[in-house]
């Protein structure tokens, strides 16, 4: 299954975590950290769908949801 | 006789899913009081809208818990209303899972023609001097409303090649749109038998589009420097008109520091908030944080780098953001940060987006955000320049008003604002003309925070849930209907 990147959100107690520890976490279920700097609430991570069910099915402090792109709106009509 | 559409929606508090028992300490008391009435239908009949004594026509048809998330029943037209009227609370619309299958392929247009059957037609676009304008987008309709034709921009002698089916005798609509400096220039029915010479109108800075026909800017006070304003976008300025207090870049990979505008959105958005300067901005002298998303390459920007823009816009002390952005899809991540931001009394404002009537975009979409549609005006804008494509019914109560062609609807519309032929800041302290809801959000966002700013009960209060629910109780009772209806103006514009 292909790689994506996603936006993993902390719904625990944040101040009861370790950035060494959630780096383990991540790191064993073949996750990859791309910008931590809003940890401990936000991470984005790269890795498949399998492997962030695999993350949160275990435990209801993480949950998460897919990087999107936003566009400046145009009125210009396409051709 | 009249008939109200109805939708079943979920109510639930900022953060949680239940208001009672709430362990979040942000909850107002109006919200944890409203819950409470609505578990007993007797206590929810004495509910009303802000402002009158209407009943608020709600039915409770089922209910998690007695503090738990409620589903309930409320007429469409009602919408913003109930939600200007009771602040702090999501509103989900109650939706239907289908089966999985495959969707129809979308099918391909075809516009081209064999070389043998071509011809060229020669545009060359010229301001009043002579000089000739490079860099302009042409966009060449044969047909506007199905969206076929050619388009590019001009070369350094201000000429483009447009070339079709010599079948093909004239063009539906001709935009033409000048980087900066110049309006943009709409021409109906051009023929192609001959080249097409066009001269372009310089921008005088002191014309009172509709944001100054609607709000004398230049005879407003400058405004306290209390209220501060985050805009996200593509960054702001350099700009004489324009002073930035801070911000930061949240694209990753590019420097924190770096919150200039490399493209021009951003800093057009400003300059309708905070124009110190012809065309001066409706709330000048509000404090304007600039956070960039868009990468300087000029790619899209990531729901991430959106997310660090508002944790960083209320970590500043913002009281309001500006989103004039927009997705056509949910993104619960978005949507979490602005619950977020709301619940530390952050009120974010959104463009509906511009598709052409289409259901209002993301985040503008989301129940805490307040989306803005955008309203134009005839009269307020030059003979033969682009906002003529954007005139369309509904008009209001005034005939010359109208809801742009571009703007997006839905019950999700909280306000309108103006959007249409806009005259503002573009980097390198030059100026431009844009229309869209992207102009409309900050139209809004501007003459808010020049309300709220003589308001320091509310504004100056602890930043959370309580202050935001304040600040949007007080808008509500700011915004005057212009006979549009809901779904196009929600409850209607913000005036002075």
């Amino acid at each position: 299954m292909a790689n994506r990147r996603w936006i993993l959100r902390f719904l625990g107690n944040a101040t009861s975590i370790s950035k060494a520890k959630v780096n383990a976490l991540l790191k064993g279920n073949s996750i990859h950290v791309i910008d931590m700097s809003l940890f401990p609430k936000l991470l984005l991570v790269e890795g498949s769908k399998e492997k962030m069910n695999a993350l949160t099915s275990h435990s209801n402090a993480w949950a998460y949801s897919p990087e999107k792109s936003y566009k400046v709106p145009t009125t210009r009509k396409k051709l | 006789m009249k008939i109200y559409m109805k939708q079943n929606f979920i109510l639930l508090p900022v953060k949680t899913t239940h208001a009672l028992k709430s362990e979040d300490k942000s909850l107002s008391p109006e919200v944890k009081n409203f819950f409470y009435k609505l578990s007993s239908p007797a206590k929810a009949k004495r509910l009303h809208f802000q402002g009158d004594n209407k009943p608020l026509p709600i039915k409770v048809l089922d209910s998690v818990s007695e503090s738990g998330a409620k589903l309930v029943e409320l007429p469409l037209d009602s919408l913003a209303n109930f939600q200007l009227s009771y602040p702090g609370i999501r509103l989900v619309p109650e939706v239907f899972y289908k089966k999985a299958i495959m969707p129809s392929l979308p099918l391909t247009r075809l516009f081209s023609a064999a070389a043998s059957r071509r011809k060229t037609t020669t545009v060359t676009v010229t301001n009043e001097k002579g000089e000739p304008i490079a860099d302009a987008s042409i966009y060449a309709y044969v047909d506007y409303e199905k969206e076929t034709g050619v388009d590019g921009t001009t070369d350094e002698k201000g000429k483009f090649s447009i070339r079709l089916s010599k079948a093909v005798k004239q063009l539906e609509v001709l935009l033409i749109y000048p980087p900066h400096t110049y309006w943009p220039v709409c021409l109906k029915n051009v023929s192609l038998d001959e080249p097409v010479s066009v001269k372009v109108r310089l921008i005088d800075i002191a014309y009172d589009d509709i944001l100054r026909h609607f709000y004398k800017t230049r005879e407003l006070p400058v405004i306290r420097k209390s209220i501060r304003i985050g805009i996200i976008d593509t960054g702001i300025g350099p700009h004489a008109s324009l002073d930035v207090e801070g911000g930061a870049c949240t694209v990753a990979g590019e420097r924190k520091a770096d919150y200039a505008d490399y493209d021009n959105h951003g800093t057009h958005v400003a300059g309708i908030i905070a124009s110190r300067q012809d065309p001066v901005g409706v709330a000048a002298g509000a404090q304007l944080y600039s956070y960039r998303v868009f990468p300087k390459d000029g790619g899209d920007a990531s729901s991430f780098s959106i997310i660090k823009a508002i944790s960083k816009a209320v970590e500043d002390g913002c009281h309001l953001i500006n989103l004039s952005i927009a997705l056509d899809e949910s993104d619960e991540a978005t949507n979490a940060q602005i619950a977020e931001a709301y619940s530390k009394g952050v009120v974010c404002f959104a463009a509906a987006g511009n598709d052409g009537r289409k259901p209002v975009s993301y985040p503008a979409a989301y129940s805490l955000a307040i989306a803005v549609s955008a309203i134009g005006r005839k009269g307020t804008f030059p003979p033969g320049t682009e906002p003529f494509v954007d005139v369309k019914a509904p008009y209001g109560k005034d005939p010359k008003n109208f809801i742009a062609a571009f703007s997006n609807i839905g019950h999700q519309i909280k306000m309108t604002a103006p959007g249409v032929g806009i005259v503002s800041c573009y980097p390198g302290d030059k100026f431009q003309v844009l229309s869209g809801t992207s102009m409309a959000s900050p139209a809004a966002v501007g003459i808010a925070a020049r309300l709220l700013a003589d308001e320091g009960k509310i504004i100056k209060r602890a930043a959370n849930a309580q202050r935001a629910d304040e600040m949007i109780r007080f808008l509500h009772s700011k915004l005057q209907p212009l006979g549009f209806g809901a779904r196009y103006e929600g409850q209607g514009m913000l005036f002075i």
